[in-house]
């Protein structure tokens, strides 16, 4: 991720961190691009925030389910190199375990 | 559509895994062919309209008008429109619009997209591109129909068995395309047992990574024709499914279709087969829903019950569809509108539909043709 839209998109962390909601559609992801493959699987999931809906990441690998709440938390987003910065983004756990 | 604007050459390259094969060659096969079929003078081709979605992230080559054009000697003028997936539906629609407006009497539309030089991953990356990069950050295609099979099946008490049925079928429908990409039958088991790449959408699920190339040429001038362009319509929709009314139905499917229906003056009971855009399985199920062919609860029991191939109420996907003919996603809406006007000009059907989708359905363009007055 280049540093620019890495700065860009920490400007919605504040928006998201520590909101709750609630799965409403779920996959994982088996194949994914280089700089994610080694999170895979990894849950991909719409979450319900009660006034909005949104896509998030799962983080780790626990397999999120419909119906399992979730909470917005600060993780990292790709595997990075040796040389470039350490990517940060909002993902979401299950709600028992943030 | 008032104006007589009618198909007189097509063709379609093979589609597959052509290492042997450059971008500028698929381009330069299907638009020498389609010329060729239309019978046609070069000159007379007075615009280009190219369909590609990533040649600049697959081949590090932009810049395919000009491609296309020096194919001629008198360098017509031509343009390169991307729509994702939809790219080949609406180039076709740019054209038609020029051809409306009487900017042009003859021009040609050409698809291709040459992606098998990079590995899957660096793919499932580039494909993503037509995703909302920020908005969506690490989806991946797959995963995005993921969600909406998720959904669906959920709703509808269906099991993975009915995706698996329009693997099937399409794979059985490509065995007697010769340009088809696969022309293997597949088993429901196979299907079901293959690797899982999103749950619950199996490799089998997915449309292959594919390269080739589709042109037509198109006139509003009296000539021989092989089919008619009855109508045509657009629709967009919200990239991000988060942010949609409905995730079990494609609302820029049913405005272009309903757009298609009206400027044709007919309606889906009229239609008698249709390509549509299945790059993942539940994306036909879908599309004969939002296109009016079945109702949205019904659209699961009819695939299972054998309504949407030879003998049911509509074939779908004759040529094997994305599934099996393959998804050199530039060119794949100028593949069907090229299919069925073959199709058509050779009297196996009479009225015929195109449905082409960019993204998870953030695009959508529908072609209703006929046969040649």
């Amino acid at each position: 991720m280049k540093p620019a839209a890495y700065w860009r998109q920490s400007k919605t962390w504040q928006q998201w961190l520590g909101r709750t909601g609630t799965v409403i559609a779920s996959t994982s992801i088996h194949l994914a691009p280089p700089q994610l493959a080694a999170f895979v699987p990894y849950s991909y999931v719409i979450v319900d925030f009660g006034n909005e809906k949104m896509e998030f990441m799962g983080a780790g690998q626990d397999e999120l389910r419909v119906g399992d709440e979730v909470v917005c938390v600060l993780r990292k987003l790709c595997v990075p190199s040796d040389e470039a910065l350490i990517p940060y983004g909002i993902k979401v756990v299950k709600k028992a375990e943030a | 559509m008032s104006t007589n604007l009618s198909i007189i050459g097509t063709s379609i390259t093979k589609f597959g895994e052509l290492w042997e094969k450059s971008l500028v060659e698929l381009m330069t096969e299907a638009v020498t062919e389609a010329v060729r079929d239309a019978g046609v003078d070069p000159e007379d081709i007075e615009a280009i309209f190219v369909a590609n979605k990533a040649a600049g992230s697959f081949e590090n080559q932009l810049h395919l008008n000009a491609l296309a054009s020096q194919l001629f000697p008198h360098f017509p003028p031509a343009v390169h429109i991307e729509a994702a997936c939809a790219s080949g539906g609406a180039a076709l629609l740019a054209a038609e619009h020029a051809l409306l407006a009487g900017q042009y009497k003859t021009v040609l539309v050409v698809g291709a997209e040459k992606m098998t030089d990079v590995s899957a991953e660096e793919t499932t990356e580039i494909l993503a591109s037509a995703a909302d990069a920020t908005r969506q950050f690490g989806s991946t295609f797959p995963a995005l129909y993921a969600l909406v099979a998720d959904m669906y099946l959920r709703k509808h008490a269906l099991t993975s068995e009915v995706l698996a049925t329009i693997a099937v079928k399409n794979h059985r429908h490509a065995l007697k395309n010769s340009k088809a990409q696969f022309r293997k039958e597949l088993s429901l088991e196979q299907v079901m047992q293959s690797a899982i790449i999103a749950p619950p959408l199996r490799v089998f699920d997915c449309s292959p990574i594919s390269d080739g190339a589709a042109a037509v040429v198109l006139t509003t001038q009296p000539h021989k024709a092989k089919a008619r362009v009855a109508g045509a319509g657009q629709g967009q929709d919200a990239m991000v499914l988060a942010d949609r009314r409905s995730l079990t139905t494609f609302r820029a499917t049913s405005t272009a279709a309903k757009q298609a229906y009206q400027r044709a003056g007919m309606k889906p009971a009229d239609i008698q087969c249709a390509e549509v855009h299945d790059c993942f399985t539940i994306a036909e199920l879908l599309a004969i829903a939002d296109l009016g062919f079945f109702p949205e609860e019904e659209a699961g029991r009819a695939t299972l019950q054998n309504q949407t191939t030879l003998g049911g109420k509509i074939i779908i996907n004759p040529s094997g569809g994305l599934k099996a003919c393959g998804h050199p996603v530039g060119a794949t809406g100028v593949k069907q509108v090229a299919y069925l006007a073959e199709l058509v000009s050779r009297g196996e059907a009479d009225r015929v539909l195109a449905h082409n989708v960019g993204g998870a359905g953030g695009t959508a363009v529908v072609h209703i043709l006929e046969k040649a007055l």
